[in-house]
């Protein structure tokens, strides 16, 4: 392992590849800075520019926007109480306040510290955990691969509590869209209307640029104001090494939480920053005093989110199946490089797969920088008018989505994406269950048919088989999850009562 | 609110109509002849199509029939029917979905640069700007941008449309 990961250190530490890392954290914060504007969104905007580029610094560049945008979201839910990701909504709640009484810089400077040190733990444990998975997977079969996608799709169910069957919804159908184009198995055609543009399939990149940044665009349309109001007062002013140092405990307890929960398929940076906050919450001496401005409620979930950064990682590449929606975006990034995540990506491709690590270990060091020394500057970005930043969003999925084929077929599935997410989105849909479905979607549906094959459709082989077994034991728990919480929360209220 | 349908209905009806063809045309993809023995164990082309559009008819009829209940209890919200909170938001976000099926259609005829010009343009027409220098200046800066990344940078062979012999 050490030789890899030297191999890719020397490899990333080549100055071009050095420059796209730093660019990525840049653009990462920038995005993540801008209220409305998530870190997926960011990915899918950038990742046209990745065609032109080789495998490592297209891959490189993509994880380190994904790192620097989890930490640039701090940025505005500090200064402007809106959260520049879905992943720093919670910061807001002790953020905003330590920026009202006059603290940004405290606040500021814990949360670019929590965060680096929270991505830097993940990525540590991305480089320990990844090959053992691959290892393992490397002996799955057509039935290991079809339990383990179904145990990844299955994780949207609980993705935003009360919408579970929309979920459901939006995962069959992104399943389904992946059926369109010509059976791999029989070479049949499916849905294809006798058009060319469709025998190949509708493409993963124009709907994932439809579905999370033109949804986006319409969305920033409905806002009535025009640019933010940001305060910068006291933002120089760092936390005493004191201050950060009684943040230890909190911090390296957030790091495990986000790590831990990065890696579950379809679960981010949002859900483990929610959860981290309200362990600190739990073990800390002074519950009363979170949400009035406590640096604790900043580290908490920064620690968290960025730690998410790297778990989501392991699933991504020694699954395929991706850990959150940006490394979704991220995966599509891999396939358009012609790369096949999963185990075998570790033993043919040591080299891409360490630099892919060591540049998320290096966006890590160099957002801290950027942190530290330039809050000031990525707080301007949140004046940018929105008429202004709208249009140029959209322009780029335009030029982005034809950009993949020179096809405007292209232009039209990413307009028809954003057109349909818009609305879902109105009624509580996520594009995230329809993205993980057009991911697994192949994998699921080639793994169960030639389990069906090789077994002479004996699919009791699912449950037979061990690794299978546990596969499909946590798919069904997953299921199950959001009636087994139903019950306890009745019976927790019935013996209360 | 004395409403059947909330927002949610609405947008699962659309949903369970295009499943609904889907499954239907899933019955018209091409069946192995499961006589010949290669292919005896195979799983034809239309099973996943089929199973996945009946489960999401299924499930969008359970959501738009919680949804009706929920209606008939009158515990809808305004927030509940109306997509837009307000008329001006509507109206502007119709022209925007106007204004990117327009481009999406002129993108060839136009060509990328000119389509990119005029979107800008009466997008920031739309968001009520009537500053000659900005309505003027920012569709021209995007178009430089997108000229120099994407068409010399990365030799992306935008549609040029009728600029063809210009540029």
């Amino acid at each position: 392992m050490f030789e890899n990961i030297i191999l890719g250190l020397n490899t990333i530490v080549d100055p071009l590849n050095l420059v796209y890392v730093l660019f990525g954290v840049t653009i990462g914060i920038t995005v993540g800075a801008m209220p409305g504007l998530t870190s997926t969104m960011g990915a899918a905007l950038v990742l046209p520019f990745t065609f032109f580029l080789e495998p490592i610094p297209a891959i490189a560049m993509l994880s380190a926007l994904y790192c620097g945008a989890i930490y640039g979201g701090s940025i505005s839910a500090i200064l402007i109480n809106t959260p520049g990701t879905g992943a720093a909504a919670i910061t807001t709640l002790d953020g905003y306040e330590l920026t009202r009484q006059g603290e940004a810089g405290k606040a500021l400077g814990v949360a670019v510290v929590a965060s680096s040190l929270g991505g830097l733990f993940s990525v540590f444990v991305l480089m320990l955990v990844a090959p053992q998975v691959a290892k393992i997977a490397i002996s799955f079969g057509a039935p290991e691969y079809f339990a383990l996608s179904f145990f990844g799709i299955s994780m949207v169910v609980n993705l935003k509590t009360g919408e579970e069957l929309k979920n459901i919804i939006g995962g069959l159908f992104g399943i389904f869209i992946s059926t369109v184009g010509i059976d791999a198995m029989t070479g049949y055609q499916r849905f294809t209307f006798n058009n060319t543009d469709l025998m190949n399939g509708i493409s993963f990149i124009p709907v994932m640029i439809g579905l999370f940044a033109a949804t986006e665009f319409y969305r920033q349309s409905e806002r009535t104001v025009a640019r933010s109001i940001v305060h910068l007062e006291n933002i120089s002013k760092l936390p005493s090494i004191i201050e950060f140092w009684s943040l230890r405990w909190t911090i390296l307890r957030s790091a495990i939480i986000g790590t831990f929960i990065g890696i579950l398929p379809a679960e981010g940076g949002t859900v483990s920053s929610f959860i981290s906050y309200n362990e600190a919450k739990r073990w800390s001496k002074n519950p009363e005093k979170f949400g009035t401005g406590i640096l604790e409620g900043v580290a908490a979930p920064e620690a968290a989110n960025n730690a998410a950064t790297g778990g989501a990682m392991i699933p991504t590449m020694t699954l395929g199946i991706p850990g959150s929606s940006t490394t979704a975006v991220i995966l599509g990034g891999l396939m358009i490089q012609g790369m096949r995540p999963g185990p075998l990506l570790f033993t043919s491709q040591p080299k891409f797969v360490y630099s892919v690590f060591v540049a998320m270990f290096i966006a890590n060091i160099f957002f801290l920088i950027l942190g530290l020394f330039g809050a000031k500057v990525f707080a301007q970005v949140g004046k940018i008018p929105l008429y202004i930043l709208n249009p140029i969003i959209l322009v780029l999925c335009f030029v982005g989505s034809f950009s993949l084929n020179n096809n405007v077929a292209d232009v039209w599935i990413m307009v028809i994406a954003g057109f349909s997410g818009y609305f879902m989105k109105k009624v509580g849909f996520s594009g995230i269950p329809i993205a993980l479905g057009m991911i697994l979607g192949e994998i699921i549906e080639v793994s169960f048919r030639q389990t069906g094959t090789l077994f002479d459709n004996n699919f009791a082989v699912f449950f037979t088989r061990p690794y299978s077994a546990v596969f499909m034991f946590l798919a069904i728990i997953s299921l199950l999850w959001p009636i087994i919480i139903r019950k306890i929360s009745l019976k927790k209220n019935s013996s209360d009562v | 609110m004395n409403k059947i349908f909330d927002k949610t209905s609405i947008v699962l009806i659309a949903i369970f109509i295009v499943a609904t063809i889907f499954f239907w045309l899933s019955f018209h993809i091409p069946v192995l002849d499961h006589a010949i023995p290669m292919y005896k164990n195979r799983i034809d082309a239309g099973v996943f199509p089929k199973v996945l559009t009946g489960l999401i008819m299924v499930l969008s009829i359970i959501v738009i029939y919680l949804d009706y209940k929920t209606a008939k209890s009158g515990k809808l919200k305004k927030n509940d029917i109306v997509f837009f909170k307000d008329s001006e938001t509507r109206n502007r976000i119709i022209a925007n979905f106007v204004l990117v099926f327009l481009s999406a259609i002129f993108f060839n005829v136009l060509g990328a640069f000119l389509t990119i010009f005029f979107f800008v343009l009466i997008y920031l027409w739309i968001w009520g700007i009537r500053k000659l220098s900005l309505l003027l200046l920012t569709p021209l800066f995007v178009d430089l941008g997108i000229y120099v990344i994407f068409y010399r940078l990365l030799s992306v062979r935008l549609p040029k449309g009728i600029l063809e012999n210009i540029l």
